[in-house]
Formats: structure tokens, sequence, C-alpha cells
């Protein structure tokens, strides 16, 4: 139970996926604009996000990996062919079901849907849990409870996500307003910002312990 | 951007400034500000993207006339997983350090929307040449703006250029006096904050210079 | 009868559609099984010569680390090197020890005797400290220097630099106290317990 706590905050707060790994910068610096797109898109990403590493883990650890159960010889040289191509067909997927069922959501997204595809967190996360730094995911280190742990990871991961975006939204919202100097407008301030939350969210390193 | 009508050269050129991938496209942020922390990783990043830009252009562009709507992105996308794996395992075969130091941002590679971008928008719709161009372009573009970033981080965080010590390192005795005088790192530089911040000032800087180029 | 050729367009139609990324998959897929099979071997010496380097640099006189087979006990297997020389003889014990840092788990290698009780030196294998901060028990060697000569027949103990470390003590890096405790503790909970096991192994091996 304590390791399960500990993969959540890790992945949530204390390595934040975008202000510590920087995954998922593109829709941060562009679609945080407004407070409830950014939420939605979290909410999205956070949903794309466990199902594929959950698919990705089971892909790896039985068929890819070296001495797995359902291998017959090591085609780990194909993982990360196989990782993105479950990504694109998950957010097919997503998208299919939103646009039958949630008509409007899809219309308010537009293109940012599809593009989620290419958001680096989602990648990154299948990446991590395929890293396995501290042996928590993989199969031949973790046992069975790795598919567990990975799931955990990966929502709490979506949530630190969705967490920073919707931050990220707010304090935009406010700098619209502000008078920015021109060379910095867009990207430029965006990225200062936030450096500034990055260094706030570094507070939070040692939790761990 | 009219792209259809420019020569290989001038599109080889724009990779450089006008139409860099960080400071103009905004494209590929990810490794931009995770890698650059040392400037040899922040050039391997550089040269493996343009290695995998070039593979992927050259391709897309040979195929482009067999292109079904469809299927367009699935084949973006695995010719760059192709390409990326390669990049990867040459990376840990033969600069295995290197390859530890960048971590999961290889792979990373695959999703770099400048990559898919430029598939998409120049080397589906143009010949051999000019994908070959603009690929090399931007890839130089982006190496470039890696380097620089690369560089400040390093220098002011570390001290050191390419792991070589190069500002002198500022000691300090039990008690706190100083033994010799140096360059106390902005450790800062090396955390993600630092990127952050030296990339929206260069944002900043980058854009101030367009502007004053426009007006003049 | 006029479902037939409705279901044979379907899967033209789906051939047509697809048919290059069949033809790119096949080809990718066997451009990066050669590519895999070429570096493999290459990839797999670079992973152990990281290890074996930092047996040689924390043990003095080794010429390369053997891991404990399963031979012996299996909970002393992981992780545990016989440091030999040129000749095949033992000069020393390599332990790979592993705990929570500051800010992420670190891993260290300790260099001991063949009596597996006194520290010959240690390295750090993997840590991801606060840099310019933690990462010096990594970056600066004078920490680590510390260690060649302190024994783990009893726990070791870090003090901050302004008490002298005699004894079995070492001084903390200065603003890095979690991260020098750390290694210290990771060192203490691993080869206090360990080491007279490993001393006993090393006269039965010889």
């Amino acid at each position: 139970m304590g390791t399960i706590v500990l993969i959540a905050l890790t992945a949530a707060i204390i390595n934040n996926f975008v202000l510590y790994y920087f995954l998922g910068i593109c829709p941060f610096i562009g679609v945080s604009r407004q407070v409830s797109m950014a939420v939605g898109m979290g909410l999205a990403v956070t949903f794309v996000m466990t199902v594929s590493a959950t698919v990705t883990w089971v892909i790896n650890n039985l068929i890819l990996a070296a001495g797995a159960p359902l291998v017959i010889a090591d085609l780990s040289f194909i993982k990360y062919v196989i990782f993105i191509m479950v990504i694109a067909g998950m957010v097919q997927l997503v998208e299919m079901y939103v646009r039958k069922f949630y008509p409007g959501l899809y219309k308010s997204f537009g293109i940012f849907l599809p593009l989620i595809t290419t958001n680096c967190s989602i990648l990154g996360c299948c990446l991590l849990v395929d890293l396995d730094k501290n042996g928590w995911f993989a199969l031949a280190q973790a046992g069975p409870i790795g598919l567990l742990h990975t799931i955990v990871f990966a929502l709490a991961a979506g949530g630190g996500f969705a967490l920073a975006i919707t931050l990220m939204a707010g304090i935009r919202e406010e700098l619209d307003v502000a008078d920015v100097p021109r060379p910095l407008r867009g990207a430029g301030i965006t990225l200062l910002v936030a450096g500034i939350l990055a260094m706030a969210f570094m507070g939070f390193a040692g939790m761990g312990r | 951007m009219a792209d259809a009508t420019l020569s290989p050269l001038v599109r080889f050129r724009r990779g450089f400034f006008a139409e860099n991938a960080v400071f103009v496209q905004v494209l590929g942020m990810c490794p931009t500000l995770a890698v650059t922390n040392s400037l040899d990783g922040a050039i391997t990043m550089g040269i493996a993207t343009s290695f995998v830009l070039l593979c992927s252009n050259i391709v897309v562009s040979l195929l482009r006339n067999l292109l079904q709507p469809h299927v367009r992105i699935l084949i973006f996308t695995v010719t760059i997983a192709t390409f990326v794996t390669i990049a990867d395992y040459t990376l840990k075969a033969r600069f295995y350090d290197l390859s530890v130091k960048l971590g999961p941002y290889v792979p990373l590679i695959i999703v770099n929307c400048l990559i898919i971008g430029r598939a998409e928008v120049c080397a589906s719709k143009q010949g051999l040449p000019a994908a070959v161009m603009d690929g090399l372009g931007q890839g130089i573009g982006f190496t470039g703006a890696l380097a620089v970033l690369g560089t400040i981080r390093e220098l002011l965080g570390a001290g050191t250029l390419l792991n070589a010590r190069v500002l002198p390192e500022l000691t300090r005795a039990a008690d706190g006096t100083i033994e010799q005088i140096g360059w106390d790192p902005w450790s800062i530089m090396i955390m993600p904050a630092g990127a952050f911040i030296t990339l929206g000032i260069l944002m900043g800087l980058a854009n101030w210079i367009a502007g004053r180029r426009k007006a003049a | 009868m006029v479902e037939q050729p409705e279901r044979k367009s379907l899967v033209g139609k789906y051939l047509r559609e697809s048919w290059l990324v069949i033809a790119c998959a096949i080809v990718f897929g066997c451009a990066l099984a050669g590519v895999a099979g070429a570096t493999r071997d290459r990839i797999e010496r670079n992973k152990q010569e990281a290890t074996q380097a930092a047996i040689r640099e924390v043990v003095p006189g080794a010429a390369r680390g053997v891991e404990l087979s399963d031979a012996e006990p299996a909970d002393l297997a992981d992780g545990i090197y016989r440091a030999l020389d040129a000749d095949g003889t033992q000069v020393g014990w390599a332990v790979t020890a592993r705990g929570a840092g500051f800010a992420d788990m670190i891993t260290v290698l300790v260099g001991l005797k063949p009596d597996g009780i006194s520290v010959t030196g240690i390295a750090i294998l993997e840590s991801n400290e606060t840099p310019g901060l933690g990462d010096k028990i990594k970056s600066g060697p004078r920490y680590r220097d510390q260690f060649a000569g302190t024994t783990v027949a009893r726990p070791i103990e870090g003090v901050p630099r302004t008490e002298p470390a005699d004894g079995n003590k070492i001084h903390t890096i200065t603003a890095a106290t979690i991260s020098s405790q750390s290694v210290v503790a990771i060192i203490n909970q691993r080869c206090v317990e360990l080491g007279p096991r490993l001393g006993r192994l090393a006269e039965d091996l010889e």
C-alpha cells in the first residue's frame, strides 16, 4: 500500500510530468488558455495515458521482452513502433467515442484531440514504465502487481499533467489582460511563468522519503 | 508560408533563423528543455533528431505519390518510429554514456512535433531535393538552438562545457571562508525551472531581434 | 448473391488503402531486426562495462568482477561481485546497495577487502540528487574518498564538518546532509550484516 501511495505522489507532484520531466509541453504552451479547456484536455490525456500504459505494459511484458511468457524471440526492437501505434489507436478510439456520444465536446476540442497522439507525455509515460528505474513496473522485477503499479502511475501522472495545465491556464487568463512586453508575448512569458511554477514544485522534492 | 515555390537552397537557409524550429515555430519543446542541461547531451539530441528528420523526409518524399489520405499519418508515424529505434540502438552501441544521459528522451523523438510537422508540410508534397534540404536546414537550426541553450545552462549551472571545467570552481573551507575564487554555479540552471526560464528569455530575445529586423 | 461482390470490394478496398502500410511494416521490421541483431552484443557489453569500471575503481588491484551465481545462498546472489585480479585471485568484494536518497533512489557500489569488513572505496552507480548540492556525492571525489579505510564491522556514522571525523565517521557534505546521510545509511543497511558472511565465503572459495 505504501508503495502505491509513493508511486502516485511521485508521478503526480514530486516528478510532475510537465514541470519535472518536460513532457507535454506543446499543449502546455498552446492549449492552456482557458481553464475549462485545460481541464477537459487534462481528463482526455489522463484517460488515454492510463489505457495506453496498461496496454503497452501487457504487450511489452508478455510478448516483447526477452524471456517473456508468450515470446519466441527477443522482439524488443519493435517496442517503440508498437508503443506509438497503440497510442495512435487509443486516440482514434477516444476520438470516435467522443464524436459519437458527446458531439458538442468534440467540436470544442477541434484539432487538439487527434493531436494528443503527439503529446510527449503519453509516450513518455509508457517509456518511463518501460525504463522502470525503481523496479516498480516490470514483470520480471515486480511480478503481476507491476500492472497495478502501472495503472496507478499513469492515473497519477495524468492527474499531475491536468493539474499543471489547469494552473497554467488560470495564470494565463490573468496574463492575457496584463501588460506583457511585446517580445515576450505568447511563448516567452508562458515559459517564464512555467519556470516559476517549476520552482514552486521543487519544494516537493524529498517528499518521497 | 508559400512553401511550394521555394527552391531547395532557400529552404535550407530558412531552417536556421527564419523558420527556426525552436524559436520561431515553437516545436520540439520537450527535448529542448529536457536534455539541454549539458552541452554534449544537447548536441547529441540535435544530431539524433536531425538524422531522424532527414531520413523520414527522404522516405516520405519518395512515397509521396502513394500516400492514401487515411493512412498518411500512420505511415509517417511508423517511418519515424523506425528511424528513432535505429538511432537509439546506434547510440546505445557506440555512445553508451550519452545514451544513458539522454534516457527516455531519445525514443521521445518519435513524437517530436517538428518531424511530423515537416513530413506533413514539406516532405509529403515536395520532391527529394527539397525534402532533403528542408530536413538538413531544420535539423541544423534545431541543433543550433539546442546548442545555444545547452551552452548557457551548462556554463552557468556547472561552470563546465562539454564536461571540461571552463570556469574555475569556487571552493569553501569547512568554516565557510573562500578557499579558491571562482564561479559559484547557479544550480537552478541545470534544473527544470532554469530550463523554462532560460528558454523564455531566449524566446523573448529572438522575438525582439526579429522585430528589429522587420522594422529595419 | 448481391453480398458477395460487395464483400470482395470491401476487402479489396482495405487492401488498396493499406498495402503500403503492410509493405512498410515488413520492410521496416526487417531493417530493425537487422540493426538490433548487429548491435545487440555491443550494447550488452556496454551495460556490463559500466559496472565493471566501477568495480575496478572501488577495489584497488581488481581487473574484473564476477557476479555471484546462484550456486551460493539465494539472498546473497543479488548484486554481489567477487573482485578478481588479472590472475583470477580474489582481491576483494564489490557489493551493490540500493536505498532511498533525498530526491530518488541511490545505488552505491561498495568495495570491500576479502574479509568483507574493511571498505576500500565506494562509487555511486545511480543517483538523481539535486544538482550542485546532493549531486556532490557523485561529482566530488572528496566525499567518496572518505569511505576508504572505514569498516562495516559496526555502522559508519556521518557527522557535520564542524566535528572531527575520527573512528568510523565521515563528514557529510554541507547543505547536502540528507543525501550524504542516505549514502551512509544505504551502506550500513547492506554491509554491516553482510560483511562477515562475505568474509567467511571468501575463505571457503579460496
